[in-house]
């Protein structure tokens, strides 16, 4: 059945149709018999008998719904007439199904792609071994890696946001606890017991003991004597300000 | 002096309720019938209509579908009018048969052997469930060899699903 099934991996066989024309003496007996063995068992996988004893020649029409079953379990397949009956237009089609993703590591596509492309890596160490060039899924392979390199960089950019909003919520803790002392300072209670522990002598004697060291800072900076020019647009600025003035001030004349 | 009084009891029945309760069920069909091929006029001579394959015809192929067995006959009556033509000035002669074609059991082939025909009519007692294929065929010959005038001819084959 292989010349006759396609080759695809998990395809199941699950209907027949047939469709014949038997040749025959009315008065004679006959079985048109269609047969498939099993390949993996013995014994046939299908069988179906039509019986044609002391009937008129005809075409029959017909289709067999059968449990699926894998189609490598289909063996050879056959038609006979039996008792001299010949046939004639003889047409036997599989129905059949199968699933593309039966095998993952076929699509990338399919579901569990990624799952089978890691087992086969692990199965043939190749994990973090680059494989040969030819191997079927070296393709494969180099974009695992880029996944994988892009799935670490997407994890480290999640630890550090994560890291920075910790701190983040550090700070605010901080700042809600200096608003908590804040609170503390004004209350009068409390600004009265820091005053008494100001006030005493323990606490102050160290501001009054301090030294503070002294010293001289020394000019630096020398300026050499010249002479400094009239600045004629000022003059000139003047002059205008001042005939300015005069003009405006000989409107309030009498 | 004593008085009867009659006394009258006054019976007030109470009021009785009912309600009408349906039953429903649905009928599907257990026998149907197809057309599979529609048949076609050929025109082998002036005065002749076909559907013989050898006269350029196509036979009509009808299927019936029977899910219960030994419960129905299949009737087909082949045509004896156009039920469209140009007007015909003269007489037609219809001829027509209905045989089985294809089955889907092999002792549906018996049917052929078991038909009744009368007039235009074929009977086939359907004892089987299955497919069946019925092909049929018609003539129409008009006047003794009178040609036809020209124009289109439809004419209706009635295939019908009888319960026994």
């Amino acid at each position: 059945m292989t010349d006759v099934l396609p080759p695809e991996a998990g395809l199941q066989v699950q209907g027949i149709f047939h469709k014949y024309t038997i040749n025959k003496s009315s008065s004679a007996d006959s079985t048109v018999s269609i047969v498939n063995k099993n390949s993996t068992e013995t014994g046939n996988i299908y069988e179906r008998h039509d019986n044609w004893d002391q009937l008129p020649s005809n075409t029959k029409i017909g289709f067999d719904v059968v449990n699926p079953s894998l189609g490598s379990r289909w063996g050879e397949g056959s038609i006979t007439a039996s008792n001299g009956a010949t046939l004639s237009n003889v047409i036997i089609a599989y129905n059949y199904k199968f699933d593309p993703c039966y095998i993952p590591l076929s699509d990338p596509s399919c579901p569990n792609f990624k799952d089978a492309l890691y087992q086969y890596l692990l199965d043939n160490d190749l994990l973090n071994n680059e494989p040969a060039i030819d191997d079927p899924y070296y393709d494969e392979w180099v974009q695992y890696q880029l996944d994988r390199k892009t799935e670490e960089q997407e994890e480290e950019q999640v630890a550090k946001e994560k890291k920075e909003e910790e701190q983040e919520e550090l700070k605010m803790e901080r700042a809600l606890s200096v608003a908590g002392a804040a609170e503390q300072i004004a209350n009068p209670t409390q600004q009265l017991a820091m005053m008494q522990q100001m006030a005493a002598a323990g606490t102050l004697d160290g501001y009054y003991n301090a030294t503070i060291e002294g010293g001289k800072y020394e000019e630096t900076i020398k300026l050499a004597d010249s002479t400094i020019e009239d600045n004629a647009t000022a003059l000139i600025n003047l002059k205008q300000d001042k005939s300015h003035r005069r003009i405006v001030r000989s409107q309030y004349k009498d | 002096m004593k008085k009867i009084v009659p006394l009258i009891f006054l019976l007030s029945t109470s009021s009785a309720m009912a309600i009408d309760s349906p039953i429903t069920g649905q009928v599907q069909p257990k026998c149907s019938v197809w057309t599979e091929t529609s048949g076609v006029y050929g025109h082998p001579l002036p005065y002749k209509l076909s559907t013989v394959p050898a006269d350029g015809g196509v036979p009509a192929s009808i299927r019936i579908d029977v899910a219960q067995a030994d419960y129905y006959k299949a009737k087909f009556t082949h045509p004896n009018s156009f039920s469209s033509s140009p007007t015909l000035n003269d007489a037609v002669a219809w001829t027509g048969s209905t045989v089985v074609g294809q089955v889907s059991v092999s002792d549906m082939s018996a049917y052929e052997a078991a038909k009744v025909t009368y007039n235009n009519v074929t009977e086939f007692n359907l004892t089987l469930a299955g497919s069946t294929w019925f092909t049929v065929a018609s003539t129409a010959q008009y006047g003794s060899t009178k040609s036809l005038p020209a124009g289109n001819y439809t004419a209706l084959i009635v295939a019908e699903c009888i319960a026994k």
